[in-house]
């Protein structure tokens, strides 16, 4: 009679449990990263008889979450690429929208910019053409800018996401740590009960993969150490390190992460991958510097090229034209480490040959190595420079110290030439569109012969305007090139052939025809005022020419090509995020299925326990009434 | 598969979120007509489409060239005809002025005329281009380029400058030609040599019919035919001071050869008449216009004079002629090359169009396609509404009692 007492009451308390149990998974059921839970019974140790063993009831054998390991690892590695890519498209998607837009982009204001030349070359004297010339010089001028500006603008976002990722990094590994904490204490039998606190350790570890990708390492104790990069231990037991967003030891305004050790600190920049970091961090090297880069490029190209053909030419007052542009000039950085004082020093010797790489130097004690960072070929430099490599030309500058064993240096050789860029001009009188010479017949020559009208091949020689005649001889065949000025001979008894370029004094001209005897051709500078457009229309046509790439680009194309490399790239993230969505969704659906809770069969199990605790209550009722049944019995 | 709740509802909404976006983007490209939104939906087409915007903008740009070359062209054409108009009317004049019924004071009346349609001429080479500058100036055409001089010579003052359009990639057209080529390089004569006689012939011989026998031989010297008797003569090469021909007997009319060149003697010339045989110069119309104006207000006396008139006429209305035949030659090229600009301008018009197509098909939306997308999108949308709401209501706990 005890032993049915006994068995009624071990049911009472086996269902409360278990009826809690799934209250609880009720209340859980949209609880982030919460397991379901279940309540394990087990028949309590029979009595033993000799002749036999009666049971005597149930126990609690414990609360057990439903879990898998590896698909809860699953949901955050997955996660943890998703979210990589989520960032990176978000990005990339911007600089994309930015390049590809009318009226943020550079592809027309270029357009327009080249077609105000052709306006001047079609009335190089207008002064309304030429002022719409120069207006459309400044709005491309603020349209390189502002671009820069857009860009270094995402630069700083994503600095400021990089620290609010790793603030909230340090947040959930202190949090992870206080789990272990609490869970190394326990018994172990304690521990395997630990469910909630197991599941908020799991959840806050697949947050951290959100932020960055991470290794996990279960210890006996119970505690979960969590490694990040290539094996930083982030969190070993009870103890949680922190991470920083510290300035780069090249440019101080952008920021890197750095791993603080208990002694020392540790930039795991380049070994971090995975989660918002990830994404953050392959956003800046994939898409952001190498846009920086080629609109630079652009800049200081087209700045260059514009720069030496207006000075090939004269302006509306017959001066030799200057700069038209100015483009921000090449950075060259010490390492903040750098045990020496030295400074790398970067010129741009030919924009056409420039890559969009940026460029480490590295000093080893004798010779210094160049490592372009775009595809990570290195060469050796050699000592002690200048050195001329890739269309640039690097000094060091040991002014302040020599360089140490060991120091690097940055070279960007493009990446402020775009903020750089202004117009030089402010006087649309300053744009040089008739070329500075002219040559002509003398009248009264007896031959046929023409002359084209010549072009400068060299805008330096001091001679160019120095006024020269090209005098035929008896008979026609040969002719002499004479300084008027001194009556001397430059050249003298040249054959003449009809087509042939006739260079001298760094201009070049061409006769063609039948000369005879004693002919002349005069060659001098040009009028003021000229309505000649020659050298616009040489201007006009640097739209037209190959000039990136070695010669094989026009800027316009060079431009699109960014827009097409920039949407691929975007295209690519989109695509990696869609699959990782994809991948995501399952490997949660997974995880849901087995862990996730099912209100319905919690509903059923509700009803089940319900009716076990009823059934339990009437057996120690049944008890009861034997008692009273005995008691009755004795009594009478 | 088991299923969670958190799950059911996540995936409804999931796919309800999911319709929306599509249905938010075929809207964009539906409102926007364009069918690539960023350049990520299609990189390579993005980039061609900056490409075939930026190829419009310059066939675009180049048409507006050609208008101002066809302006420039067509006035030039004006100039020319109008020039070339005055030119015949001088040689009607320089024709009347070969007739010996003329009186002195006749010929003053027609040398009048002459020195005005020589203000026209100059009018016309000192015409505008149309924007304020000056049509014939070559690139010096701030300035007015034909002065006339105290002396009443007209001096060129601009440039041999021909300016050049951009009609097409590399492709440039002269939109003009400079004052120089037009009105200051006319050859008299016959284009290689000219005649004349010394002023201080006394006999009646005029020379004419000049020719290039062999062009081979031919040396650009000045040479005399000096006449030594009315009956006899020497070709005297006046640069070198030789002697090319001596003692040639004289008929009236015959063909006196030498240098390569051949030249007829007609008349009565006497002892110690000269004709001058000249290699022929560029020589401005105005000076051969005003030229004849002069000879014919010196007027003619006697039959020495008369033969000089002859000969100053025939010179005329030969130069005259070639200036007519350089006139027109220029017209034509300029004819051909208004040509050529419409040429190019049909073919830019090509061009574009094609452009457009191709801009057309990497740009612009198939609307039909997006439609019947749109409309797919919604009804799925409107299905995924409808199932979460009802898969959200079912619950067993509504059942339990």
């Amino acid at each position: 009679m005890a032993e049915v007492f006994g068995i009624g009451v071990s049911g009472l308390r086996a269902f409360q449990r278990a009826l809690a149990t799934t209250s609880h998974n009720v209340a859980n059921a949209s609880t982030d990263g919460y397991s379901r839970q279940r309540t394990e019974f087990e028949t309590q140790s029979p009595q033993d008889l000799a002749y036999m063993s009666l049971g005597s009831g149930v126990d609690v054998a414990g609360v057990a979450r439903v879990y898998d390991d590896f698909l809860t690892a699953q949901v955050r590695e997955v996660g943890s690429t998703r979210q990589q890519f989520e960032t990176l498209e978000s990005f990339a998607g911007r600089v994309d929208a930015l390049l590809a837009t009318d009226e943020l982009g550079l592809s027309q204001p270029m357009q327009r910019f080249f077609s105000a030349m052709q306006d001047v070359a079609n009335q190089p004297a207008s002064p309304a053409a030429r002022e719409v010339l120069l207006t459309e010089a400044k709005v491309l001028s603020d349209r390189f800018q502002g671009m820069h500006q857009q860009l270094t603008a995402l630069d700083g976002e994503v600095n400021s996401a990089l620290g609010q990722s790793v603030s909230e990094v340090n947040g959930l590994a202190q949090e992870i740590a206080d789990i272990n904490q609490k869970l190394q204490v326990m018994s172990p039998a304690q521990r395997r009960t630990a469910n909630d606190l197991m599941d908020r350790r799991d959840e806050a570890v697949r947050e951290l993969a959100g932020h960055v990708g991470v290794k996990t390492l279960m210890q006996d104790d119970g505690a979960m150490n969590v490694l990040v990069g290539s094996g930083q231990a982030l969190v070993v037991g009870g103890q949680a390190s922190r991470l920083a967003a510290v300035p780069s030891p090249f440019d101080p305004a952008r920021r890197e992460v750095a791993f603080l050790g208990p002694n020392s600190q540790l930039n795991v920049t380049s070994t971090l991958s995975g989660g918002r970091i990830g994404g953050l961090l392959e956003f800046r090297e994939q898409v952001l510097d190498p846009t920086l880069n080629q609109v630079g490029r652009l800049a200081l190209g087209l700045s260059e090229r514009l720069n030496a053909q207006n000075r090939m030419g004269v302006d509306l007052s017959g001066a030799f034209g200057g700069d038209l542009f100015t483009a921000g000039a090449p950075v060259g950085l010490a390492h903040a480490g750098n045990a020496g004082q030295a400074l790398v020093q970067v010129s741009v010797l030919d924009p056409a040959a420039l890559g969009t790489s940026d460029y480490e130097v590295s000093f080893d004690g004798s010779d210094y190595r160049l490592h372009r960072l775009e595809d990570g070929s290195s060469q050796v430099l050699g000592a002690p420079g200048p050195f001329q490599v890739d269309g640039m030309e690097l000094t060091i500058d040991v002014g302040a110290g020599a360089a140490a064993a060991g120091d690097r240096f940055l070279v960007r050789p493009t990446r402020q030439a775009a903020v750089g860029f202004d117009t030089a001009i402010s006087d649309p009188a300053r744009f040089a569109a008739a070329a500075p010479v002219l040559a002509q017949m003398a009248p009264g020559n007896l031959g046929s012969a023409g002359i084209t009208p010549g072009e400068v091949i060299d805008s330096t020689n001091p001679a160019l305007l120095d006024p020269i005649e090209i005098r035929f001889a008896d008979p026609p065949t040969t002719f002499d090139v004479v300084d008027v000025g001194s009556g001397l001979p430059l050249s003298s008894g040249v054959a003449y052939t009809p087509g042939a370029d006739i260079d001298a004094n760094g201009l070049r001209v061409r006769i063609d025809g039948a000369p005879a005897a004693g002919d002349v051709f005069q060659i001098g500078p040009n009028s003021a005022g000229s309505g000649d457009n020659r050298n616009a229309l040489v201007l006009a046509a640097v739209s037209e020419s190959g000039y990136f790439g070695a010669g094989s680009v026009r800027p316009g194309e060079d431009y699109s090509a960014l827009i097409a490399d920039v949407g691929a790239a975007t295209r690519a993230a989109r695509n990696g995020v869609s699959a990782h969505a994809a991948l995501h969704e399952q490997a949660i659906a997974a995880r849901e299925s087995v862990a996730g809770v099912n209100l319905d069969e919690e509903a059923a199990n509700l009803l089940r326990f319900q009716q076990a605790y009823q059934a339990a209550a009437e057996v120690i009722g049944v008890a009861e009434n034997m008692f009273q049944s005995l008691l009755a019995a004795v009594r009478r | 598969m088991r299923v969670s709740s958190q799950q059911i509802f996540n995936q409804s909404l999931q796919s309800l979120l999911g319709q929306q976006a599509e249905l938010n983007r075929t809207q964009a490209q539906l409102a926007s007509g364009e069918r690539v939104l960023t350049p990520a939906d299609d990189p390579t087409a993005a980039a061609r489409i900056v490409d075939m915007d930026r190829h419009l903008a310059d066939l675009d740009q180049y048409q507006r060239n050609l208008d101002v070359g066809q302006t420039r062209l067509a006035l030039e054409e004006g100039a020319l005809a109008d020039s070339e108009n005055l030119v015949q009317r001088a040689r009607e004049l320089a024709v009347q002025a070969g007739s010996s019924a003329l009186s002195d004071s006749d010929r003053r009346d027609l040398a009048i005329e002459l020195r005005h349609i020589n203000e026209q001429f100059i009018q016309i080479a000192n015409s505008s281009d149309g924007y304020g500058r000056y049509l014939f100036g070559g690139f010096s055409d701030s300035s007015q380029p034909f002065e006339q001089s105290a002396g009443g010579s007209v001096v060129f003052a601009g440039d041999q400058g021909r300016r050049t359009i951009q009609v097409a990639p590399g492709r440039e057209v002269p939109d003009g030609d400079s004052g120089f080529d037009v009105f200051m390089s006319i050859r008299p004569g016959n284009g290689t040599f000219k005649v004349d006689q010394d002023t201080g012939n006394t006999g009646t011989g005029v020379v004419h019919d000049l020719g290039v026998a062999d062009p081979a031989t031919y040396v650009p010297h000045s040479f005399e035919v000096r006449f030594t008797a009315s009956d006899s003569f020497d070709v005297v090469d006046v640069d070198t001071g030789a002697s090319v021909l001596a003692a040639q007997p004289y008929q009236a009319g015959s063909q006196i050869a030498f240098n390569g060149a051949r030249i007829s003697v007609d008349g009565a010339p006497e002892a110690g008449d000269v004709f001058h045989v000249q290699p022929s110069r560029g020589e401005s119309v105005f000076n051969l216009v005003s030229g004849l104006a002069d000879s014919l207000e010196a007027g003619a006396v006697g039959t020495v004079g008369q033969s000089r008139l002859d000969q100053t006429v025939a010179n005329a209305l030969n130069d005259l002629d070639r200036t007519l035949d350089h006139l027109s030659g220029t017209r034509a090229q300029v004819g051909a090359r208004l040509q050529s600009l419409d040429n190019y301008s049909e073919a830019n018009d090509v061009l574009a169009l094609r452009a457009n197509e191709t801009l057309s098909e990497l740009r612009d939306l198939d609307y039909a396609e997006a439609v019947t997308r749109f409309t797919r999108y919604l009804t799925g949308l409107e299905a995924a509404q409808k199932t979460f709401a009802q898969v959200q209501s079912l619950s067993l706990f509504d059942r339990l009692p």
